[in-house]
């Protein structure tokens, strides 16, 4: 029984530090497959790949974070799916599903660079792991084409 | 209540609304126009029962008292006035709006309207008995049966061919099972035996959804005598009854006063005749698909495109003689079925067209104009796709075609022009476009104005603008924020304009152009392609890179020199078979390094509208049917690219927005 | 002579009832067929005047047997029968050539009614 105090995380490495996202939006976990950059797109995004027949882009966590990445031997991308929309993000290692409780996420004021990102904390014992909102980490992603006009002739 | 018979209710309610505004605004054009007051009666009662059924008690009310003027109407108790008129287009606004709510809410019930107190305005106007009663003199011979010019001439030339006209009435068994079937089977025989059905009442299509009792009525053209028709027909099983008469269409022809009933009659067989001929091919070859299904086989048609280049690639290694014949069989087979799957997908754009005349009405209304609203080709087929998405950009167009475009009476008139406005709604196929225009008689738009604008937002300076051709000039309407009126009209002033048209329609792989004459009028030109899933493509390649452009896009594709290419004000132009061509180096565009030292370039000369310009790309690689598929919304601040395509080796193509590029 | 009646259904109970009528009407029951591709058989065999043809069976269904029969025997007589709902089938049948049809589940009537009229 899922307690309502109790959720779940999916758990990923990027640049040593261990960060997660609601497990219920992540889809899949696959190799770094060939990516065909997108010119002219946001300098986070990497650019296209082909899962399944679907054009799905793929965007680098780290940089979208501002998390310093050496360049790692281990490579791989995390789908998510979030109201229709398919994203990946290229992570370092992957962890796993974790079992948390609401107790264990904390606020932490060194976190306001990552704005609205992040969630909080989570506090496992020694380990600390980034708990990130995928929602405005997409909104920021997603540039919205504005139009503000007049009627025309 | 069944969730689905709702859907079905609102689907239907739709169409009946739809009717309606129809009808009245034929009747707004000819208050004597007998067939419209009887497709209105009609679709209010039809409605009315629907909405009964439900348990939509207030919009059956409605209906009701709708119904009943209409009927007083039609009796020609009472004589229908504007006042009336005005009044029945606000009820019908009441019943969408009902809908509306049904859909969003579940109850007919309109907060902000006591629809009951509006119903009985019909009342009041139903009771005036001011207008003189006719008296209805009901043509009882029968045989002299009155019909449209159409079909009458077509009746006068069967006659001359040897053939003889009835009007046939059929009457099918108590309890016949399948009445749509039985009566296509009186409908097959008939023509089995050379014969043709001119019209039907009820209507083919109210045939087919069993929308008649037992009784239908025919006109008929055939070589058979009346006793082998009868029999003919009465060889089928749960016929009860079969009469059969002469149609005497001389004497029609030239009977001097017609009466009022035989008036009316005449003018319902012309709808059913108009609708018949056609109609009467749907009547047994047409299902209804659930459009999932059909954007599930666009889907895996895409597959099959891709699995089929795949396999090309791959065999072309080996070259083999026995597999290369399949190969091109298999290529022949799924271009057919691509073709199919992409014909089954096409909507006549009458989908799109239908709810213009009411805006039309309203809007010119609103303005005191007065519009002569043309539409034509609406049978123009295009993808369902584009169905949801162009309506909008169509209604802007035509705002601004009334709002902007044409003039107030008094100016007409100053100008010598006809005091009524026209503005046509037009479409056609063009090659593999499908090309919508709205045209209007109006004002034009004023060069001088745009100019003065696009200096003062620094878009250009006098020099650039004295040379500037009017088509390009007239483009910065099209760019967002660009307005040349200062203060926006009620109407339009909605923070939408021609550069919603511009984007909407570019999103849908399409263009958009204005030609316009000072005083003579506008013309707004949109061009979409005929499908948007699966198109032909050149490939390019820019440092390794693969792209695709459009073939509906490309002129030709050539090669051409670095010493061919000079510099005119900033642009790389070259002079191509007399033209002067800016020229484009894709891999500048797409921020990609070139390291070739080759002094060639090859190019694809591309078209947008009604201008050209080159794409140098490092390599042309062939051309390839691709399926588009989106980038998504991560993307939509890339405007250069359309979509992406899965190559046959699995790797991805971004294909070449070309009106964005340049 | 009594008609020749050739019966194709894949229900066993369905043909038994149909046979019922039929014999009772006066006709004569000359065989039955639980497929399309017996249908196509028998007809060869049996040469009926009148085939009563169940749509949905397995094998081949009833409007390609009256199809692959018309093509050797344009001439043949085949009344579908169809269940509620299947109009389009029917139609579809109809212009595969069948001459009448019947909806299941009968009247005894209706059954008459369409080996009369098929003559």
């Amino acid at each position: 029984m899922q307690n309502e105090t109790e959720f779940e995380v999916f758990v990923f490495d990027v640049g040593g530090q261990e960060m997660a996202f609601d497990v219920e939006h992540v889809s899949m976990v696959i190799e770094r497959p060939e990516i065909t950059p997108v010119p002219r797109s946001k300098k986070t995004v990497l650019g296209v790949m082909n899962l399944r027949g679907r054009i799905v882009p793929v965007v680098d966590l780290g940089m979208l974070l501002g998390v310093k990445v050496e360049k790692a031997e281990d490579e791989k991308i995390v789908v998510v799916n979030f109201e229709e929309i398919e994203v990946s993000f290229l992570v370092n290692r992957v962890k796993g599903v974790l079992r948390c409780n609401v107790s264990e996420v904390e606020k932490l004021s060194e976190l306001d660079r990552f704005g609205e990102k992040c969630k909080g904390i989570i506090k496992k014992g020694e380990e600390l792991i980034i708990y990130l909102n995928l929602e405005k980490t997409l909104g920021e992603l997603i540039a919205v084409a504005e139009y503000s006009s007049e009627e025309v002739w | 209540m069944n969730e689905q018979y709702l859907s079905v209710f609102i689907d239907e309610s739709k169409e009946y609304i739809q009717t309606l505004n129809d009808s009245l605004l034929r009747l707004e054009k000819d208050y004597q126009d007998s067939e419209a007051i009887n497709e209105t009666f009609r679709a209010l009662h039809t409605l009315k029962g629907m909405a009964g059924t439900m348990g939509f008690e207030t919009m059956s009310k409605l209906c009701h008292k709708m119904e009943q003027l209409l009927d007083k109407i039609r009796s020609k108790k009472i004589k229908l006035d504007s006042a009336m008129l005005d009044r029945l287009f606000v009820g019908v606004d009441l019943l969408e709006k009902m809908i509306d709510s049904i859909v969003k809410s579940g109850t007919d019930q309109l907060p902000e309207l006591d629809v009951i107190e509006f119903a009985k305005g019909f009342e009041i106007l139903s009771a005036e008995t001011g207008n003189k009663e006719i008296a209805i003199e009901r043509d009882t011979t029968g045989a002299i049966v009155a019909l449209s010019d159409s079909v009458e001439r077509v009746i006068a030339e069967a006659v001359k061919e040897g053939y003889n006209a009835y009007q046939m009435t059929v009457t099918l068994s108590e309890g016949t099972q399948f009445k749509a079937v039985r009566m296509y089977m009186v409908f097959k025989a008939i023509e089995d035996h050379g014969g043709q059905i001119l019209s039907s009442k009820p209507s083919v299509e109210d045939i087919e959804q069993e929308k008649f009792d037992r009784e239908v009525e025919l006109i008929v053209v055939i070589k058979e005598e009346k006793e082998t028709l009868r029999n003919m027909v009465m060889s089928i099983s749960e016929i009860e009854r079969v009469t059969i008469q002469d149609i005497l269409h001389a004497e029609v022809r030239h009977e001097p006063v017609e009466k009022v009933e035989t008036e009316e009659k005449k003018k319902e067989k012309e709808t059913v005749k108009t609708e018949s001929v056609k109609e009467r091919r749907r009547l047994t070859q047409t299902v209804r698909v659930d459009i999932d299904k059909l954007d599930n086989l666009m889907n895996l048609m895409g597959e099959l495109v891709i699995s089929r280049s795949r396999i090309a690639d791959i065999l072309r290694k080996y070259s083999i003689k026995e597999v290369d014949e399949s190969l091109s069989q298999l290529n022949r087979i799924s271009l057919d079925l691509q073709n199919v799957v992409m014909k089954i997908r096409m909507v006549p754009i009458s989908f799109v067209f239908n709810r213009f005349p009411r805006m039309v009405r309203d809007v010119a209304k609103q303005l005191n104009k007065e519009i002569n609203f043309i539409v034509e080709g609406e049978d123009t087929e295009l993808d369902r796709t584009f169905v949801e998405d162009i309506g909008e950009p169509i209604l802007h167009m035509l705002r601004n075609a009334i709002d902007h475009g044409i003039e107030s009476k008094e100016e007409r008139l100053a100008k010598g022009k006809p005091p009524v406005g026209t503005v046509v709604l037009s479409a056609r196929h063009e090659g593999n476009n499908v090309v919508i225009e709205v045209r209007d008689d109006g004002r034009g738009i004023d060069r001088a104005a745009v100019v003065k604008k696009a200096i003062e937002k620094g878009l250009i300076t006098e020099a650039q603008a004295e040379s500037m051709p009017d088509e390009k000039v007239y483009e910065f309407l099209l760019m967002p924020g660009f307005s040349t009126k200062s203060e926006a009209t009620e109407l339009s002033g909605r923070g939408v304009g021609l550069d919603v048209v511009k984007s909407v329609v570019e999103s849908l792989n399409g263009t958009v152009s204005i030609e316009s004459i000072k005083n003579k009028g506008t013309t707004v030109t949109v061009r979409l392609p005929l499908t948007l899933a699966i198109i032909q493509a050149l490939l390019v390649k820019i440092n390794n890179l693969v792209y695709a452009i459009p073939i509906a896009n490309i002129d030709s594709t050539l090669n051409i020199s670095k010493e061919q290419i000079q510099k005119i004000q900033d642009r790389q132009v070259s002079v191509i078979r007399g033209e002067i061509i800016p020229i484009v180096r894709l891999w500048d565009v797409l921020e990609l390094p070139h390291q070739s030292e080759d002094s060639i370039y090859n190019t694809v000369i591309v078209r947008v509208g009604n201008r050209k310009y080159g794409l140098a790309v490092d390599t042309l690689i062939g051309q390839e049917d691709i399926v588009i598929k989106s980038l998504g919304k991560l993307f939509s601040d890339v405007r250069i690219f359309s979509g992406g395509a899965i190559l046959g080796d699995g790797s991805i193509a971004l294909i070449l927005d070309v009106a964005n590029i340049a | 002579m009594a008609k020749r009646v050739l019966i194709v259904d894949d229900a066993a109970f369905m043909r038994m009832l149909l046979k019922d009528i039929i014999t009772k009407a006066g006709y004569e029951v000359v065989g039955e067929a639980a497929n399309g591709v017996e249908a196509v058989e028998k007809y060869k065999e049996l040469k009926p005047d009148v085939v009563t043809m169940d749509i949905t069976m397995p094998e081949m269904n009833g409007i390609d047997a009256i199809k692959k029969i018309r093509e050797f025997a344009p001439d043949a007589k085949i009344i579908v029968c169809s269940a509620m709902g299947q109009q389009a089938m029917v139609v579809e049948a109809i212009q595969a050539g069948a001459k009448d049809f019947i909806v299941k589940p009968f009247q005894h009537s209706r059954v008459v009614e369409a080996l009369q009229k098929i003559g």
